[in-house]
């Protein structure tokens, strides 16, 4: 009897250590990722600083049509302006290139960088109130129909109310900066008139309709800080922007050297000149189907910096100056798993590509000055004789300019009409503003790819393709202490109330 | 032709023939003087566009100077211009954009002594294109006005331009400026809807109306489309004024002109409707000459007609014609002579009735007389023997009384058959209405009894009544027919008795009795004198019965006639004034004559 219950005694031991030992020899779970800690806050990026406690409101002037459809992808300064109040990313890149929490509080790596983790911050809120889970952040990109190449990741996983990962198909070393594009911003589509919900740190009221010169179109309350002054939009599209500052207009940005004069004259106002944050380059389909041919190289690929230089200094009114190189265009080794990616899909057939003797137009987008200036010169080059060496320059590097006797005009198209002569590449010539830096080279490069599809981005060298003119700046014009007002790494403004900068939500 | 369709025909022609003649002149000078006074307005208008046109130039000219006097005073300009800042650059080359706006200008390009811009307003980046030849081209212009071709960004217009200079530290600086000329501009110069301003340039041609469209400047076009392009058929060119065009391709001064062209629709609808209306007062003024006239006509041939039917009644047997008027015209007094007349004619009729009367009761007398003493003789005779007898043998006064009785008888006799005879001479006439048809019936009726002769009876179905005593009526028919009896040798032959409907004078419906004899007929002379009182062809005839139906038709309004032949027989023809049927009457009867 006792055989059997020393029998059982040792059995029970030898599968009690079995196990013991089994489970000390399982895979050990992965270590924690060390969580990058935000970056300490700085004041680097603080261009204008609140003084006195500053004011309860804030007038803010948009110069250009502003419209809750197109949030959060802006498309002019003005979008630029309110919709980084409104909405907010993941994270943030200040001017400095650091990395500071957005919507997330912090993030992480995984898979050797292919996939990066992200947990959101405990009180992130949309206006509502409601909390932002990890299902609204993947939801909020779906809802837009955006394609899974443009968006820059390959697919999304939500592993908790607050923590979500993302998937590459290649490696970051660091963590994505894509998502402090604002096109990545999260937010809550409701039905047109009504601003989709944000999370920022301002939220909009419904329009107020004027007959003012400069009405008011909304008004963003400060969510949840208190203290935060209030800002009152108002829309000034065609008026006089000095008579904005005389009216006591607070912050504005523009390029326009009058009023940069104006504002030397004017001690409450200082003017503070932002990044080179636009490059305006040349599009033109002969070109290109001239590059497929093998026609062009070499030399004849670009305009030589005084070319450039004189049409910065003497075609454009406003701040602009030759364009410099390195662009991100001309940067795009480490992305050659995209360049794959587009050079696999089927090579794009413009719908009604530009054909030799159709009309000669110029193209640019309407309320794009800097745009028609240029159209305007390459217009007179074309046209009858002027400076000679700058239309011979011109000459070599779009074919088809010169030596022709049929007329070259401009030609205004709206905001739709230029994108679609984009996409089809219809015009005999386009003028276009294109970032000059960017977060993410990859995925400015398929964005670009996705907006010019005749490029051939993947097939030809992108910084072949087209022919970058000049570089433009904006000027922030601002009351002094009126706000404290930083910059993102873009030049995007963001006014604060007393504590500017810092992580967390701006 | 009636007098009355003659009187109107005439007052017609002498109404409108004034008229329309007048009308005509009246016209033509209207007509006339409408296309003066448009073609004076016209010229009026050519005048102020060419003045216009002088005044626009005068108007660039002055502000070329102003802008050449502000641009001396401009230091920063200066400071740009003679290259001093090339930061002061974009002022420079926005300064022409500036003042153009502010002179109100459509194209403004400062040029320096070569000739290449160094500031465009209407091409703000067109700078540094070399253009000599149009300074140069426009200073040798005659008045300093030309037009110029310039282009925008957008596209090529034409401008009516002018040059200036200024001086700026030692160099010279000429500003070319002017205004667009487009279709508004021509619009505004022509200033009336008729008038169309037509630019005709080595380019193309920009008019000022709507309806040619203007064509494109760029385009080239053949002379003779120009031409046609200038004037339709309903315009004609009134004006062309010249003026220089810089072709500055071939660096020269051509041509252009500007052809002001008249639309003659208004004047052409001015002078349709002067016709309208000249067409609607001629036809009211015919409508009214032909109404008048009718009126006039009738109003005047009225009387006239009244007065020959007055005259018309006449008769040695009816002088009681009324021809009182108290018109006191031509007419009133032939009224009133042809009633003295007749009333000398009633006179004279009634002595002749007098006379007439005397002499056929001095006739009558005589007759009677001599009837009375035929009737009397021998009753006196008797009495003579009677007493005679009476006197000689008293006793054979019976056998006497007896034998002498029947002439006495006889005797008595004839004196009561004259004095019936004597009685018939004037009846009393109770007039009625009577219908002849059934009157002849009656007769012939009682004729055709008395045997002997055939009588006819051919009468007409439709109404045939009379006005009159129907004593009176019987006893002419009677009479008649009992000649036509009578005038039958040996009592064999025919007497037919018709009667139909006949019209008379002005349309009057008259019956016709017709008694017809197969007799021995009668002589001219017989003829003549056959309806005289005691004129007989019988032997034992009073000579009455004819002159009796002579004045019993002729007391009836009627009229009496005969036809005869001798041997072939005699007609005796009355004809009786009809009492007028109703129309349902006439028309079942199917209408008047036969």
């Amino acid at each position: 009897m006792a055989d059997v219950m020393n029998h059982i005694r040792t059995t029970a031991l030898g599968a009690i250590a079995l196990v013991s030992i089994s489970g000390a020899c399982a895979r050990q779970p992965e270590p924690e990722p060390k969580l990058e800690p935000p970056p300490a806050a700085g004041r680097e990026c603080e261009v204008v600083s609140l003084t006195d406690g500053g004011a309860e409101a804030i007038n803010v002037a948009l110069l250009d049509e502003v419209s809750p459809a197109h949030a959060p992808r802006p498309r002019n300064d003005a979008e630029r302006l309110l919709f980084r109040q409104l909405y907010e990313t993941l994270i943030r890149v200040d001017c400095e290139g650091r990395v500071c929490p957005g919507l997330a509080a912090s993030w992480s790596a995984l898979d050797g960088g292919r996939s990066w983790r992200f947990v959101l911050r405990s009180d992130a809120r949309f206006w509502d109130g409601s909390a932002v889970t990890a299902q609204d952040v993947a939801w909020s990109w779906k809802g837009r129909a955006q394609p899974a190449a443009v968006a820059g990741f390959d697919s999304v996983t939500i592993q908790d109310r607050r923590t979500l990962t993302f998937h590459f198909g290649r490696s970051y070393p660091t963590v994505p900066t894509l998502f402090a594009d604002l096109a990545h911003a999260v937010m809550l589509s409701l039905p047109v008139p009504y601003w989709p919900l944000g999370t920022g740190p301002y939220r909009v009221e419904r329009p107020i309709p004027s007959s003012d010169l400069a009405h008011l179109i909304m008004r963003a309350t400060p969510v949840p800080d208190e203290s935060r002054p209030r800002i009152e939009f108002r829309l000034a599209r065609r008026a006089d922007v000095r008579d904005l500052l005389d009216g006591g207009m607070d912050v504005l940005m523009t390029g326009d050297p009058e009023v940069l004069e104006y504002v030397t004259m004017r001690p409450e106002y200082l003017s503070v000149p932002l990044t080179w944050d636009r490059t305006y380059v040349l599009l033109a389909p002969s070109r290109v189907r001239a590059l497929h041919r093998g026609e062009l190289g070499g030399d004849t690929l670009q305009l030589p910096p005084e070319i450039l230089d004189a049409l910065a200094r003497d075609a454009v009114r406003g701040e602009a100056r030759g364009h410099r190189s390195p662009a991100w265009w001309e940067e795009v080794a480490v992305c050659e798993p995209v360049l794959e990616h587009l050079r696999a899909l089927p090579p794009a057939i413009p719908v009604a590509p530009y054909r030799v003797g159709g009309p000669r137009r110029v193209a640019y987008a309407r309320g794009d000055e800097v745009a028609r200036s240029l159209a305007e010169r390459i217009v007179a080059l074309a046209t009858r004789p002027t400076s000679p060496d700058q239309a011979a320059a011109l000459g070599t590097v779009i074919p088809g300019l010169l030596g022709t006797e049929d007329p070259t005009s401009v030609a205004e198209l709206g905001a739709y009409e230029f994108e679609l002569a984009l996409a089809r590449g219809s015009e005999f010539l386009l003028v276009v503003a294109l970032p000059t830096s960017a977060l993410d080279h990859c995925y400015q490069l398929l964005n670009l790819a996705n907006r010019v599809p005749w490029l051939a981005v993947g097939r030809l060298a992108p910084s072949t393709t087209f022919v970058p003119l000049v570089d433009t700046r904006r000027h922030l014009i601002a009351r002094k202490g009126a706000a404290a007002i930083s910059l993102d790494w873009d030049g995007t403004l963001v006014i604060s109330g007393a504590d500017a900068g810092g992580g967390g939500a701006p | 032709m009636s007098f009355r369709t003659r009187l109107r025909l005439a007052f017609v022609a002498v109404v409108l023939i004034p008229v329309i003649a007048f009308a005509l002149a009246v016209r033509k000078t209207m007509s006339d003087r409408l296309t003066a006074q448009y073609q004076r307005r016209v010229d009026a208008l050519v005048a102020v566009i060419a003045e216009d046109l002088s005044l626009e130039s005068d108007e660039i000219a002055r502000k070329l100077a102003t802008l050449a006097r502000s641009a001396t005073e401009d230091n920063r300009l200066r400071w740009a211009a003679l290259g001093g800042d090339a930061s002061r650059r974009a002022y420079l080359l926005d300064y022409a954009a500036n003042a153009m706006q502010l002179a109100g200008l459509s194209m403004l390009q400062i040029q320096d002594a070569a000739g290449r811009i160094v500031s465009s307003g209407h091409f703000r980046n067109e700078y540094d294109r070399l253009e000599p030849e149009l300074p140069e081209l426009l200073g040798a212009t005659l008045g300093g006005t030309a037009l110029v071709q310039a282009r925008t960004p957008e596209a090529q217009f034409l401008a009516l331009a002018r040059v200036d200079s200024f001086r700026l530290g030692g160099r010279r600086f000429t500003l070319v400026g002017g205004t667009s000329v487009e279709r508004s501009f021509l619009a505004g110069l022509a200033r009336e809807s008729d008038l169309a301003i037509s630019l005709v340039y080595p380019g193309g041609v920009v008019t000022s109306g709507g309806d040619i469209p203007a064509l494109e400047a760029e385009a080239v076009l053949p002379d003779a489309e120009v031409t046609s392009a200038e004037a339709t058929a309903m315009e004609h060119v009134v004006a062309e004024l010249a003026i220089p065009f810089v072709d500055a391709a071939r660096g020269e001064l051509v041509d252009s002109r500007i052809v002001v062209t008249q639309r003659l629709d208004e004047l052409q609808a001015l002078h349709r409707s002067i016709d309208s209306w000249f067409l609607a007062a001629v036809a009211v003024t015919v409508l009214v000459a032909f109404l008048l006239a009718g009126w006039l006509s009738s109003r005047i041939s009225r009387p006239l007609v009244e007065l020959a039917h007055k005259t018309s009644q006449i008769d040695l047997d009816r002088l009681n014609i009324d021809f009182r008027s108290t018109r006191k015209d031509e007419l009133g007094a032939l009224s009133r002579l042809l009633g003295s007349m007749t009333e000398r004619l009633r006179a004279g009729a009634s002595r002749l009735k007098e006379a007439e009367r005397r002499a056929t009761i001095g006739e009558l007398a005589r007759q009677v007389n001599h009837d009375i003493k035929n009737g009397l003789t021998p009753i006196r005779n008797v009495f003579r023997h009677l007493m005679q007898v009476t006197r000689e043998d008293v006793g054979e006064l019976p056998r006497v009384f007896a034998e002498r009785q029947g002439t006495i008888e006889s005797s008595i006799t004839y004196l009561e058959n004259l004095a019936s005879n004597y009685a018939r001479l004037y009846p009393r006439m109770d007039r009625q209405p009577c219908d002849l048809n059934a009157i002849v019936s009656q007769v012939v009726t009682n004729a055709q009894s008395a045997g002997g002769v055939e009588i006819l009876m051919e009468l007409t179905d439709r109404s045939t009544v009379v006005n009159g005593d129907p004593v009176a009526l019987r006893r002419i028919i009677e009479n008649l027919v009992d000649n036509a009896i009578d005038s039958l040798e040996s009592g064999t032959g025919t007497v037919t008795v018709s009667a139909q409907i006949v019209s008379g004078e002005a349309d009057t419906r008259m019956i016709r009795v017709s008694v017809s004899d197969s007799g021995r007929g009668m002589s001219e002379e017989q003829q003549a004198k056959i309806f005289d009182d005691f004129y007989t062809t019988k032997e034992d005839g009073t000579g009455l019965g004819l002159s009796i139906v002579r004045r019993l038709v002729l007391d009836l309004n009627g009229t009496i006639r005969v036809e005869s032949e001798l041997g072939e027989g005699s007609r005796f023809i009355i004809e009786l004034p009809s009492v007028a049927p109703t129309g349902a009457q006439d028309r079942r009867e199917g209408g008047q004559g036969e």
